[in-house]
């Protein structure tokens, strides 16, 4: 039954401030996800929270109990690496069975765990392939037994399925989160793909240049992110700059352009400027919605599969992303076509402007 | 006028057939995506074209031009490798002179490439910068234009986009196709990721067991796959098995075991017959009362999951199997269903494809781990 909870953690390369003052709390049960660009510092605070790093500062407690000089192998953690770690010359039942081999279990029980293991990630008619038979799906979900066979409740995972085709990738996903729902595991998992994160976690924590962001659930980080960059960062984003006309705490009106556009609440000061967010996707063409209505011109349209995405010129110099699904049949409408556009106040989102520049804020 | 052609192309290796007997035609100015799962021999495909290896049978034609004897420096073609790697002690224009350099070009017309290359990647300002110091998307666009230093215009890509983070591979695809049509490129893209094809490509072409599947546009590939795998590989699918119980020309009427009967695009099927019914997830509406004409499971709301644009549903139908619709965020905010709640799932049977029961089983043919 492991909590997780980390205060003030701190680790620096050289000079380099990798995690600065990390503090989290996780859950009995829970599947937490930590998201961020790339050297953000996710992966370093994954490994302190493992043993595997050190960390210079601060506290790890797994149940209440501190873990700080605890190396790896006393901490009770399964972990899960980006490359595949199976060991090449065992096969698929060894591989599993390993942990509790290794504790030297009672022969039965040995059986018991790593059968139940490969049934439940469905490999038992693969027990005896060497790993090198398996398609990387497969050896992903056999490291992924193992780990769990080992015994531990509390699982690790270090952009695990990202060394995986993207098919593989998006299946293996849910079946990762329905396993260790099932097991009433714990799990920290590491990813830069922002759907995965939505996809497999409870909650997600956002990280950016060594520093946790925010955290919430999936749904709450998507549609209200309190951070801009969190905005940029989990899923797509029209994001401008503008004028706030009129503020007030529950709705505000925002001038991007010549267009005024109803906000929800931001406490700003009259004319102060501000950075305006809206998803493509929350954007209606042909809607009925009245908070916002504005006429535009398809500039650019583009086939994305389930989505069809336009590019709509409003006024002179303002385009904005839309993106609406579209059968084979409705085949939606053609560049140069004028368009009527509906956008609620709620998904108009309004933030204090960056001091450093909308660039400096979101891509760092 | 940069045309590749490939005729009856045949690659072993060992006891393994990576390319089988291929044959294709690309057209001058083509962006073609080559989708395929791993071991599908889409990378060998590439190789093959830029002749780092030769095929062992077949001929294949650049410019009309049989090329099987031609070395991969003259065939007018630049590959970009999966692990690109720029030459660390070099400054972003070291890296794009490199080429020419070691080739002997002309000096005046190296600078003349190398800035007029670097501008189009809007680098030029980057010129004295090392590797170490651009961003992950900087040093793949560096890479890019490096491997089109040397005057080629055709552009074999190999994972252009695998080893970037997801955000940034969104930003890129757009500017990879950008960037080819205003260099009046031929482009070949190699990936696994059907939608990076979907939204890049001209044409797909798909490949399994080192054969093409299927080829064709985007969205004749995503609306219409021929095959059953092709249904299972291109878009998320929901896949019912069923027995033809009745063909009424270009449809069928399947019984699908405990669930009721659904009407189906056919496929040359005949009565009694075992099928497999696909069904787009993005095609499955939810409701609380079916709309007439549709077919209709009904079921019960067993998990919701937002993905951002779209909500995942999974609906335990009463015969137990699970389906899932992906229900775009505007409907799903407003939709009050609930974990738990009796649904309908309905789905025109112009969106229902129904194709032959593979003779290997379903979990093999669509076998994806």
């Amino acid at each position: 039954m492991p909590t997780v909870d980390i205060r003030g953690l701190q680790k620096k390369f050289g000079e380099f401030e990798a995690v600065r003052d990390a503090t989290m709390s996780i859950g009995d049960g829970e599947y937490v996800s930590i998201i961020g660009p790339s050297g953000c510092g996710k992966t370093t605070l994954l490994r302190m929270i493992a043993g595997i790093l050190h960390q210079d500062s601060g506290d790890i407690k797994f149940d209440g109990e501190l873990v700080n000089d605890k190396p790896i192998e006393e901490r009770g953690v399964g972990y899960v690496f980006q490359d595949i770690a199976l060991f090449p010359n065992m096969n698929i039942w060894e591989n599993v069975s390993y942990g509790p081999r290794a504790r030297g279990e009672p022969v039965d029980h040995i059986r018991t765990v790593t059968l139940e293991m490969l049934e439940m990630m469905k490999l038992s008619d693969r027990y005896r392939d060497p790993p090198s038979n398996l398609s990387g799906g497969m050896q992903q979900k056999a490291a992924v037994a193992r780990a769990i066979a080992h015994g531990s409740k509390l699982m690790l995972l270090d952009e695990p399925l990202s060394m995986l085709d993207a098919k593989v990738r998006s299946e293996l996903r849910f079946e990762l989160r329905r396993i260790v729902k099932d097991l009433g595991l714990t799990a920290v998992h590491v990813t830069h793909d922002q759907e995965e994160a939505m996809a497999i976690s409870d909650r997600i924590f956002v990280m950016r240049k060594g520093v946790l962001v925010e955290n919430g659930s999936p749904s709450d980080l998507y549609f209200r992110p309190t951070h801009l960059f969190t905005a940029y960062f989990l899923g797509e984003s029209n994001i401008f700059t503008g004028r706030m006309e009129e503020s007030d705490e529950d709705r505000c009106v925002v001038r991007i352009g010549h267009s005024r556009l109803r906000a929800v609440g931001m406490s700003a000061a009259r004319e102060s400027k501000v950075a305006i967010v809206i998803r493509p996707e929350l954007v209606e063409i042909d809607g009925s919605g009245d908070d916002n209505r504005i006429e535009g011109r398809v500039r650019a349209k583009y086939f994305e599969g389930a989505f069809v995405r336009y590019v709509i010129q409003i006024g002179d110099h303002l385009f904005l992303r839309v993106k609406t699904s579209v059968d084979e049949r409705e085949l939606g409408h053609h560049v140069g076509e004028q368009v009527g556009l509906s956008i609620d106040r709620d998904h108009v989102r309004v933030y204090e402007f960056p001091a450093g520049g909308l660039n400096k804020e979101i891509r760092g | 006028m940069p045309s590749i052609e490939l005729h009856e192309v045949t690659k072993r290796f060992a006891d393994v057939v990576a390319i089988n007997n291929v044959s294709a035609v690309i057209d001058d100015g083509e962006y073609v995506c080559v989708l395929g799962p791993t071991g599908s021999g889409k990378s060998t495909l590439l190789r093959l074209i830029s002749g780092l290896v030769n095929p062992d049978g077949g001929e294949i034609k650049i410019d009309g031009t049989g090329v099987n004897e031609i070395p991969p420096e003259h065939r007018n073609t630049a590959l970009m490798p999966q692990n690109y790697a720029l030459f660390p002690h070099m400054t972003a224009w070291e890296n794009v002179a490199y080429g020419p350099t070691s080739r002997g070009v002309d000096p005046g017309e190296i600078t003349a490439r190398v800035s007029t290359l670097l501008k189009t990647v809007r680098l030029q300002d980057w010129a004295n910068a090392y590797p170490s110091q651009l961003s992950g998307g900087m040093q793949q666009r560096i890479a890019l234009v490096r491997s089109l230093a040397s005057g080629a215009k055709i552009l074999l890509l190999d994972e252009p986009l695998g080893a970037l983070d997801a955000r940034l591979r969104l930003d890129l695809r757009r500017y990879l196709k950008h960037f080819a049509k205003e260099f009046g490129l031929t482009v070949v893209h190699v990936t696994h990721d059907q939608s990076e094809a979907i939204s890049i490509a001209d044409r797909i072409m798909l490949l399994r067991h080192g054969r093409i599947e299927q080829e064709g546009t985007p969205r004749a590939v995503y609306f219409t796959p021929g095959t059953l795998f092709a249904a299972s590989f291109v878009g998320d699918r929901v896949l019912m098995e069923g027995v033809v119980r009745a063909v009424h020309g270009e449809t069928v009427t399947v019984e699908v075991e405990k669930a009721g009967e659904i009407r189906a695009r056919a496929r040359g099927l005949r009565e009694g017959e075992l099928t497999v019914v696909a069904v787009r997830c993005e095609s499955l509406q939810l409701a609380h009362h079916a709309a007439d004409g549709l077919n209709r499971l009904s079921g019960r709301v067993a998990e919701i999951r937002p993905l951002g644009s779209y909500f995942r549903y999974t609906v335990e139908l009463h015969n137990g199997n699970r389906v899932y619709s992906h229900v775009p965020a505007l409907n799903a905010l407003g939709n009050n269903l609930h974990v738990g709640s009796d649904v309908h799932v309905c789905f025109a049977t112009q969106d229902a494809l129904s194709y032959k029961y593979p003779e290997r089983g379903l979990a093999k043919e669509v076998e994806a781990f």
